[in-house]
Protein backbone atom coordinates (compact mmCIF):
# COMPACT_ATOMS: atom_id res chain seq x y z
CA UNK A 1 0.00 0.00 0.00
CA UNK A 2 1.60 3.64 -0.79
CA UNK A 3 -1.21 5.52 0.76
CA UNK A 4 -3.37 5.57 4.19
CA UNK A 5 -6.19 5.86 2.18
CA UNK A 6 -5.88 2.66 0.44
CA UNK A 7 -5.34 1.34 3.94
CA UNK A 8 -8.76 2.86 5.01
CA UNK A 9 -10.71 1.03 1.64
CA UNK A 10 -8.57 -2.05 2.94
CA UNK A 11 -9.58 -1.99 6.41
CA UNK A 12 -13.22 -0.84 5.63
CA UNK A 13 -13.91 -4.02 4.16
CA UNK A 14 -13.08 -6.08 7.07
CA UNK A 15 -16.41 -4.19 8.85
CA UNK A 16 -18.74 -4.82 5.47
CA UNK A 17 -17.62 -8.40 5.89
CA UNK A 18 -18.64 -8.07 9.37
CA UNK A 19 -22.45 -7.10 7.88
CA UNK A 20 -22.21 -3.47 9.93
CA UNK A 21 -24.93 -0.85 8.83
CA UNK A 22 -23.14 2.16 9.96
CA UNK A 23 -19.51 2.34 9.83
CA UNK A 24 -17.49 5.52 10.24
CA UNK A 25 -13.88 6.40 9.48
CA UNK A 26 -12.50 9.31 11.44
CA UNK A 27 -9.38 10.85 10.13
CA UNK A 28 -7.22 13.17 12.77
CA UNK A 29 -4.31 15.33 11.50
CA UNK A 30 -2.66 17.35 14.35
CA UNK A 31 0.20 18.46 12.69
CA UNK A 32 1.28 20.47 15.76
CA UNK A 33 0.93 18.01 18.10
CA UNK A 34 2.57 15.48 15.59
CA UNK A 35 -0.18 12.80 15.61
CA UNK A 36 -1.97 11.65 13.27
CA UNK A 37 -4.79 9.08 14.01
CA UNK A 38 -7.45 6.88 11.87
CA UNK A 39 -10.31 5.18 13.45
CA UNK A 40 -12.72 2.79 11.87
CA UNK A 41 -16.00 1.83 14.05
CA UNK A 42 -18.55 -0.34 12.97
CA UNK A 43 -21.52 -2.17 14.62
CA UNK A 44 -20.77 -5.51 12.32
CA UNK A 45 -20.63 -8.97 14.64
CA UNK A 46 -17.60 -8.66 16.30
CA UNK A 47 -14.99 -10.67 17.80
CA UNK A 48 -14.00 -12.70 20.61
CA UNK A 49 -10.86 -12.69 22.48
CA UNK A 50 -9.47 -15.79 20.28
CA UNK A 51 -9.93 -13.76 17.17
CA UNK A 52 -8.58 -10.53 18.12
CA UNK A 53 -5.53 -12.26 19.54
CA UNK A 54 -4.73 -13.62 16.01
CA UNK A 55 -5.70 -10.46 13.93
CA UNK A 56 -1.91 -9.55 13.49
CA UNK A 57 -0.84 -12.75 12.04
CA UNK A 58 -0.70 -12.30 8.14
CA UNK A 59 -1.87 -16.27 7.65
CA UNK A 60 -5.11 -15.77 10.00
CA UNK A 61 -8.01 -15.28 7.84
CA UNK A 62 -11.68 -15.88 8.01
CA UNK A 63 -12.12 -15.41 4.10
CA UNK A 64 -11.64 -18.60 1.85
CA UNK A 65 -7.89 -17.76 1.13
CA UNK A 66 -4.51 -18.51 3.31
CA UNK A 67 -3.85 -14.92 3.69
CA UNK A 68 -5.60 -12.15 5.99
CA UNK A 69 -2.65 -8.89 5.12
CA UNK A 70 -5.11 -6.13 6.15
CA UNK A 71 -4.63 -5.28 9.63
CA UNK A 72 -0.74 -6.59 9.53
CA UNK A 73 0.10 -4.01 6.72
CA UNK A 74 -1.48 -1.27 8.52
CA UNK A 75 0.06 -2.05 11.51
CA UNK A 76 3.46 -2.60 9.73
CA UNK A 77 3.14 0.94 8.41
CA UNK A 78 1.50 2.55 11.83
CA UNK A 79 4.73 1.19 13.82
CA UNK A 80 6.97 2.10 11.30
CA UNK A 81 5.88 5.28 12.07
CA UNK A 82 6.28 5.96 14.93
CA UNK A 83 2.62 4.81 15.89
CA UNK A 84 0.62 1.81 16.47
CA UNK A 85 -2.19 -0.45 16.37
CA UNK A 86 -5.12 -0.81 18.75
CA UNK A 87 -7.86 -2.86 17.57
CA UNK A 88 -11.00 -3.40 20.32
CA UNK A 89 -14.12 -5.53 19.78
CA UNK A 90 -17.60 -7.35 21.33
CA UNK A 91 -18.98 -9.92 19.64
CA UNK A 92 -22.61 -8.38 18.80
CA UNK A 93 -21.61 -4.99 19.43
CA UNK A 94 -19.15 -4.29 16.42
CA UNK A 95 -15.87 -3.11 16.76
CA UNK A 96 -13.25 0.03 16.85
CA UNK A 97 -9.96 0.21 14.69
CA UNK A 98 -7.65 2.93 15.53
CA UNK A 99 -4.32 3.45 14.12
CA UNK A 100 -2.12 6.45 15.20
CA UNK A 101 1.19 7.79 13.45
CA UNK A 102 3.46 10.64 14.27
CA UNK A 103 2.66 13.45 11.52
CA UNK A 104 5.67 14.34 10.74
CA UNK A 105 7.69 11.08 10.61
CA UNK A 106 9.50 10.55 7.57
CA UNK A 107 7.70 6.72 6.82
CA UNK A 108 4.18 7.83 7.70
CA UNK A 109 2.86 7.44 4.03
CA UNK A 110 0.87 10.30 2.46
CA UNK A 111 -3.12 10.45 3.05
CA UNK A 112 -3.80 9.74 -0.57
CA UNK A 113 -7.07 9.70 -2.53
CA UNK A 114 -8.87 9.68 0.24
CA UNK A 115 -12.20 11.19 -1.99
CA UNK A 116 -11.43 7.68 -4.16
CA UNK A 117 -11.82 5.51 -1.52
CA UNK A 118 -14.74 7.35 0.23
CA UNK A 119 -16.34 7.62 -3.44
CA UNK A 120 -15.21 3.57 -4.26
CA UNK A 121 -16.85 2.53 -0.71
CA UNK A 122 -20.26 4.17 -1.60
CA UNK A 123 -20.29 3.01 -5.18
CA UNK A 124 -19.59 -0.29 -3.81
CA UNK A 125 -22.27 -0.22 -0.86
CA UNK A 126 -25.12 2.25 -1.09
CA UNK A 127 -26.83 0.65 1.65
CA UNK A 128 -24.67 1.24 4.55
CA UNK A 129 -24.66 4.38 6.24
CA UNK A 130 -20.97 5.79 5.93
CA UNK A 131 -19.42 8.17 7.87
CA UNK A 132 -16.62 10.44 7.34
CA UNK A 133 -15.35 12.95 9.98
CA UNK A 134 -12.12 14.61 8.83
CA UNK A 135 -10.41 17.10 11.48
CA UNK A 136 -7.56 18.68 10.22
CA UNK A 137 -6.42 21.36 13.41
CA UNK A 138 -9.43 22.81 14.98
CA UNK A 139 -11.39 22.47 11.73
CA UNK A 140 -13.59 19.32 10.88
CA UNK A 141 -15.52 18.18 7.43
CA UNK A 142 -18.22 15.54 8.31
CA UNK A 143 -20.09 13.79 5.94
CA UNK A 144 -22.82 11.41 6.80
CA UNK A 145 -24.53 9.31 4.24
CA UNK A 146 -27.96 8.80 6.35
CA UNK A 147 -28.47 12.77 5.79
CA UNK A 148 -27.66 12.42 2.04
CA UNK A 149 -29.99 10.13 1.76
CA UNK A 150 -32.28 12.57 3.17
CA UNK A 151 -31.79 14.96 0.97
CA UNK A 152 -31.98 12.85 -2.02
CA UNK A 153 -36.01 11.91 -0.92
CA UNK A 154 -35.08 8.28 -2.76
CA UNK A 155 -32.95 8.88 -4.93
CA UNK A 156 -30.30 6.51 -4.86
CA UNK A 157 -26.94 7.49 -3.46
CA UNK A 158 -25.01 5.82 -5.89
CA UNK A 159 -26.38 7.74 -9.18
CA UNK A 160 -23.85 9.11 -11.25
CA UNK A 161 -24.49 12.43 -10.88
CA UNK A 162 -24.59 12.30 -7.01
CA UNK A 163 -21.59 10.55 -6.68
CA UNK A 164 -20.50 13.48 -8.78
CA UNK A 165 -21.82 15.62 -6.73
CA UNK A 166 -20.15 14.03 -3.59
CA UNK A 167 -17.04 13.85 -4.64
CA UNK A 168 -16.70 17.12 -5.59
CA UNK A 169 -18.64 18.85 -2.76
CA UNK A 170 -15.51 16.16 -0.48
CA UNK A 171 -12.82 18.00 -2.36
CA UNK A 172 -13.78 21.49 -1.77
CA UNK A 173 -14.34 20.71 1.64
CA UNK A 174 -11.15 18.68 2.19
CA UNK A 175 -9.16 21.86 0.74
CA UNK A 176 -10.40 24.20 2.84
CA UNK A 177 -9.42 22.45 5.65
CA UNK B 1 -15.99 29.86 1.42
CA UNK B 2 -18.15 30.97 -1.15
CA UNK B 3 -17.66 27.89 -3.37
CA UNK B 4 -17.91 25.07 -0.37
CA UNK B 5 -20.94 22.85 -1.96
CA UNK B 6 -23.17 21.82 0.96
CA UNK B 7 -25.95 19.45 1.76
CA UNK B 8 -27.91 22.19 1.11
CA UNK B 9 -26.69 22.61 -2.67
CA UNK B 10 -27.49 18.87 -3.19
CA UNK B 11 -31.24 19.25 -1.81
CA UNK B 12 -31.22 21.88 -4.84
CA UNK B 13 -29.98 19.89 -7.46
CA UNK B 14 -32.25 16.48 -6.83
CA UNK B 15 -36.21 17.62 -8.34
CA UNK B 16 -33.29 18.65 -11.24
CA UNK B 17 -31.87 14.88 -11.25
CA UNK B 18 -35.31 13.73 -10.60
CA UNK B 19 -36.98 14.63 -14.02
CA UNK B 20 -33.59 14.19 -15.69
CA UNK B 21 -32.95 10.54 -15.30
CA UNK B 22 -35.24 7.62 -15.30
CA UNK B 23 -34.91 6.44 -11.90
CA UNK B 24 -33.54 3.36 -11.10
CA UNK B 25 -31.36 1.92 -8.37
CA UNK B 26 -29.51 -0.54 -10.74
CA UNK B 27 -28.43 -2.48 -8.15
CA UNK B 28 -31.85 -3.90 -7.29
CA UNK B 29 -32.60 -5.25 -11.07
CA UNK B 30 -29.31 -6.07 -12.70
CA UNK B 31 -30.01 -8.72 -14.20
CA UNK B 32 -30.20 -7.60 -17.60
CA UNK B 33 -27.56 -5.61 -17.29
CA UNK B 34 -24.12 -5.56 -17.99
CA UNK B 35 -21.84 -6.02 -14.81
CA UNK B 36 -18.29 -5.54 -14.03
CA UNK B 37 -16.96 -6.77 -10.62
CA UNK B 38 -13.97 -5.35 -9.68
CA UNK B 39 -11.95 -7.42 -6.95
CA UNK B 40 -11.45 -5.35 -3.93
CA UNK B 41 -9.02 -7.22 -1.68
CA UNK B 42 -5.60 -6.16 -0.09
CA UNK B 43 -3.47 -7.50 -2.97
CA UNK B 44 -5.96 -5.97 -5.73
CA UNK B 45 -5.91 -2.11 -3.52
CA UNK B 46 -2.47 -2.47 -3.18
CA UNK B 47 -1.89 -2.72 -7.19
CA UNK B 48 -4.23 -0.26 -8.05
CA UNK B 49 -8.09 -1.54 -8.33
CA UNK B 50 -9.56 1.63 -6.45
CA UNK B 51 -8.41 3.56 -9.46
CA UNK B 52 -9.47 0.97 -11.65
CA UNK B 53 -13.21 0.84 -10.18
CA UNK B 54 -13.96 4.51 -9.60
CA UNK B 55 -12.71 4.61 -13.88
CA UNK B 56 -14.69 2.10 -14.86
CA UNK B 57 -17.97 3.74 -13.63
CA UNK B 58 -17.04 7.10 -14.76
CA UNK B 59 -16.08 6.01 -18.31
CA UNK B 60 -19.34 3.66 -18.90
CA UNK B 61 -21.54 6.23 -17.29
CA UNK B 62 -20.35 8.87 -19.54
CA UNK B 63 -20.46 6.62 -22.55
CA UNK B 64 -23.73 6.19 -21.97
CA UNK B 65 -23.09 2.18 -21.34
CA UNK B 66 -25.66 0.96 -18.96
CA UNK B 67 -23.71 -1.59 -16.04
CA UNK B 68 -23.57 -2.12 -12.52
CA UNK B 69 -20.05 -1.82 -11.52
CA UNK B 70 -19.69 -3.77 -8.14
CA UNK B 71 -16.87 -4.77 -6.19
CA UNK B 72 -16.01 -8.33 -4.91
CA UNK B 73 -12.90 -10.03 -2.88
CA UNK B 74 -9.87 -11.90 -3.64
CA UNK B 75 -10.51 -14.06 -6.96
CA UNK B 76 -6.87 -15.56 -6.54
CA UNK B 77 -5.31 -14.21 -9.42
CA UNK B 78 -3.40 -12.20 -6.93
CA UNK B 79 -0.46 -12.16 -9.28
CA UNK B 80 -2.87 -10.82 -12.18
CA UNK B 81 -4.45 -7.66 -10.31
CA UNK B 82 -6.25 -5.51 -10.74
CA UNK B 83 -8.71 -8.43 -12.15
CA UNK B 84 -12.08 -7.73 -13.38
CA UNK B 85 -15.09 -9.88 -14.02
CA UNK B 86 -17.25 -8.72 -16.61
CA UNK B 87 -20.61 -10.28 -17.23
CA UNK B 88 -22.63 -9.52 -20.56
CA UNK B 89 -26.30 -10.84 -20.27
CA UNK B 90 -26.23 -14.16 -22.15
CA UNK B 91 -22.71 -14.73 -21.90
CA UNK B 92 -20.19 -16.35 -19.51
CA UNK B 93 -18.66 -14.28 -17.25
CA UNK B 94 -15.13 -13.24 -18.62
CA UNK B 95 -11.83 -12.11 -16.09
CA UNK B 96 -9.47 -9.84 -17.12
CA UNK B 97 -5.98 -9.60 -15.16
CA UNK B 98 -3.81 -6.86 -15.13
CA UNK B 99 -6.44 -3.85 -15.69
CA UNK B 100 -5.50 -0.57 -15.37
CA UNK B 101 -7.31 2.21 -17.33
CA UNK B 102 -5.52 1.48 -20.09
CA UNK B 103 -6.58 -1.88 -20.12
CA UNK B 104 -10.09 -0.52 -18.80
CA UNK B 105 -10.47 1.78 -21.72
CA UNK B 106 -9.57 -1.29 -24.43
CA UNK B 107 -12.54 -3.61 -22.38
CA UNK B 108 -15.20 -1.24 -22.55
CA UNK B 109 -14.52 0.01 -26.54
CA UNK B 110 -14.34 -3.63 -27.38
CA UNK B 111 -15.49 -5.97 -25.07
CA UNK B 112 -18.10 -4.44 -24.18
CA UNK B 113 -19.52 -2.43 -26.85
CA UNK B 114 -18.67 -5.23 -29.44
CA UNK B 115 -17.79 -8.57 -27.83
CA UNK B 116 -14.12 -8.50 -29.24
CA UNK B 117 -12.31 -10.47 -27.06
CA UNK B 118 -8.79 -8.58 -25.81
CA UNK B 119 -5.88 -9.88 -24.75
CA UNK B 120 -5.37 -10.72 -20.72
CA UNK B 121 -8.36 -12.34 -20.44
CA UNK B 122 -7.32 -15.29 -17.51
CA UNK B 123 -9.30 -18.71 -18.30
CA UNK B 124 -10.87 -19.98 -15.42
CA UNK B 125 -11.38 -23.54 -16.22
CA UNK B 126 -7.71 -24.05 -16.55
CA UNK B 127 -6.68 -27.15 -14.72
CA UNK B 128 -3.20 -28.47 -13.86
CA UNK B 129 -1.98 -31.67 -14.06
CA UNK B 130 -2.18 -32.16 -10.21
CA UNK B 131 -6.55 -31.06 -10.67
CA UNK B 132 -6.75 -33.58 -13.50
CA UNK B 133 -5.53 -36.69 -11.19
CA UNK B 134 -8.00 -35.76 -8.82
Amino acid sequence: MKELSLHILDIAQNSVNAKAKTISITIDEQPDKNLLTIGFEDDGCGMDASTLARLNNPFFTTGNKKTGLGIPLLQQHAEAAGGELRVASQPGKGTQVLASFEYHHIDRQPMGDIVGTWIGLIRSYPHINWIYIHTKGANRFVLDLSEVREQLDGLPVNHPEVIQFLKSMMEENLNEL
Amino acid sequence: MGKVKTLDDLRKMREELKSKTALRDKSEHSEGMIQVKVAMATCCIASGSRETMNYLADELDKRNIEAVVTQTGCMGYCYAEPTIEVTIPGKEPVIFGYVDEKKADEIIEKYIRHGELVEGIIPMNYKNIEDTTK
